[in-house]
């Protein structure tokens, strides 16, 4: 067995947009997994928000249409937010690999 | 990491306080622009930026009292250029911002890393690879849907 080096890479942010603002970072993994990290939600509290960040609420509602809503505690400080799932894009992707 | 580390003083400064404050306006960050890498004199900056010669000077005055720009007297010109040391706390919390992503994303990184020792060890152990979550078997309906 091989074991692939890994070294985590660094995210570069650009500026499409006025209102827009786009983090790239490349994964040594495949894409099912960050999908899995990116929607579990005992998975999301372990690497969003700030390590010493207490999380009060992350719920997934993984369809188009709904929500991952997550709510944190960051300095004593309430933080949430609510994000909608517009497409299913890394689901067709898994399918794909899977088929 | 706040700006206040910086200068305490900002909230109740003047322009001339600090460098966030200093290059908040337009015409001052043209200058540093046009500034650039060169040495130019008061007269070069008029005549690039289209400003007058009091207006030049009184952005130069700014940018002076911060340290971002220094000048060279030369005989009877005087040479301004930009002090690159002076844009560090800039540099610094703009930095900042992408540091807590990387941070984050090391985290992901991490995360992914052990989903997939996971996935490799049930493998050999003859396992399912990963339960079947209620929209991992919607995909697989949909999949069958598909090859039909």
């Amino acid at each position: 067995m091989t074991i692939a080096m890994r070294r985590p890479g660094s995210a570069t942010i650009t500026y499409p947009g006025e209102t827009q603002l786009t983090i790239t970072r490349e994964f040594d993994a495949p894409a099912r997994l960050l999908f899995r990290a990116w929607t579990t939600p005992e998975l999301v509290k372990r690497w969003w928000g700030f390590p010493s960040s207490e999380w009060k609420v992350c719920e997934v509602d993984l369809r188009v249409g709904g929500k991952w809503r997550w709510v944190i505690v960051e300095d004593g400080m309430e933080v949430g937010m609510q994000v909608s799932y517009d497409r299913m894009e890394d689901v067709v992707f898994e399918l794909a690999e899977e088929g | 990491m706040s700006i206040s580390e910086y200068n305490p003083l900002m909230a109740r400064s003047a322009t001339t306080t600090d460098v966030f404050t200093a290059i908040g306006e337009q015409s001052r960050r043209d200058l540093l622009s046009a500034i650039g890498s060169a040495e130019v004199t008061v007269g070069e900056l008029v005549d690039r930026l289209g400003l007058s010669q009091p207006q030049v000077s009184k952005h130069l005055g700014v940018l002076r009292a911060v340290d971002l720009v220094t000048v060279r007297p030369s005989g009877r010109q005087r040479y301004y250029s930009v002090n690159g040391p002076a844009m560090k706390p800039l540099h610094d919390w703009v930095s900042s911002f992408e540091a807590t992503w990387n941070e984050r994303l090391d985290r992901l990184d991490a995360v992914v890393r052990e989903l997939e020792e996971e996935e490799r060890a049930n493998a050999s152990a003859g396992k399912d690879p990963e339960p079947r979550s209620g929209h991992r078997a919607a995909e697989e309906a949909a999949n069958e849907e598909d090859e039909r």
